[in-house]
């Protein structure tokens, strides 16, 4: 179990490289290797440390820690194929984790990037959404159910399109340089993790590529079902990729603009629900 | 310390799943625990040095 835990937060952190080198290229520039953000959190990791002295000590610290257990927990979720009402549960601590980095370092673009999480709750209701719907469709909410009730009716992707759209603006929301990472923006700095530096930053940077690994793993396991591992893989580069040009080639919305954005994507999932009923 | 007894918690955690010595649950459990003190005490015991808290930009 720790070998894959340790085989995600390296994959992770390679898939991000490849965000950014992708976007990059897109854009037109050379962009860094795509092992950038491993060498990136090694040498945050070397960094001389400490707790800014506007920080609340206790709070600055913990968020760090919850960050990696939480998304720790939610890999081993999908590993033994649990519920993933236990996923979106994790999804809701890792805005505590978003308000608690902002609200714990006592700088202003810090809590500028935690309030910005506030607004950004709102791609908590496409996911509901989406788990209301696979809910009413399998009968389960066990990844196992799912996975056992695609092998059988083929992958929830073509049976319900419109909620994978859904799940998919979920995860891209989370993806650096999203049009929805308004808790990051550049006008704030680095948001709510400007003054996680050091050590605080590389342990971050492992929390976050695993989350990534997480988020792109599930989407594969819900929507396509159980395939071999170095399928999986593949689809979830594929996934990334698609992800990186809609980053590459979108600006960034304002802050209620994300809003609207997403709970546009509810309104669909939930006029999609209405209609299969109808039709059923 | 702390590095080398969090680190062997996850590796025994690890180890004693695979020989069904622990259930998966139990091991997963122990690691979600321990990993996240891996890996910050880790970075603390190699890191640079540890200098004065600072005053971050508050504001003109």
């Amino acid at each position: 179990m720790i070998d894959f835990l340790l085989f995600a937060v390296f994959t992770g952190l390679l898939l991000h490289g490849i965000h950014r080198k992708a976007i990059a290229r897109i854009q037109g520039r050379p962009g860094p290797p795509i092992w950038q953000e491993i060498l990136h959190s090694l040498k945050f990791s070397f960094k001389e440390t400490w707790i800014p002295a506007t920080a609340s000590e206790v709070l600055f610290v913990a968020v760090v820690l919850v960050a990696l257990g939480i998304w720790s927990a939610a890999l081993f979720i999908l590993l033994l194929e649990g519920s993933i009402l236990m996923l979106f549960g994790i999804y809701m601590l890792h805005k505590i984790v978003e308000h608690g980095l902002g609200l714990s370092s006592g700088s202003p673009y810090g809590k500028f990037g935690a309030i910005r999480s506030v607004i950004s709750a709102a791609s908590e209701i496409p996911l509901f959404a989406t788990i209301g719907a696979i809910y009413f469709v399998t009968g389960s909410l066990q990844l196992s159910d799912i996975i056992a009730y695609q092998a059988a009716n083929g992958p929830l992707l073509l049976l319900m399109p419109p909620v994978a759209a859904a799940m998919y603006i979920v995860i891209l929301s989370k993806m650096h340089y999203s049009p929805f990472a308004i808790i990051e923006a550049k006008e704030i700095v680095s948001g709510n993790r400007t003054e996680h530096f050091g050590v605080w930053r590389a342990a971050l940077d492992v929390a976050f590529s695993l989350k990534t690994f997480v988020l792109l793993y599930a989407f594969v396991l819900i929507f396509i079902g159980g395939i071999p591992f170095a399928a999986v893989l593949v689809l979830m580069l594929l996934l990334l990729l698609s992800l990186s040009f809609v980053c590459a080639l979108c600006p960034m919305l304002s802050p209620y603009d994300t809003v609207t954005m997403q709970s546009l994507a509810t309104a669909l999932v939930a006029v999609y629900l209405v209609a299969v009923v109808v039709i059923a | 310390m702390g590095t080398g007894v969090t680190g062997a918690i996850c590796i025994a955690a690890g180890a004693s799943a695979a020989l069904d010595m622990l259930p998966l649950w139990g091991a997963g459990l122990l690691i979600v625990v321990a990993f996240p003190f891996f890996v910050v005490l880790l970075g603390l015991w190699w890191n640079a040095s540890e200098g004065e808290g600072d005053i971050p930009f508050i504001g003109y």
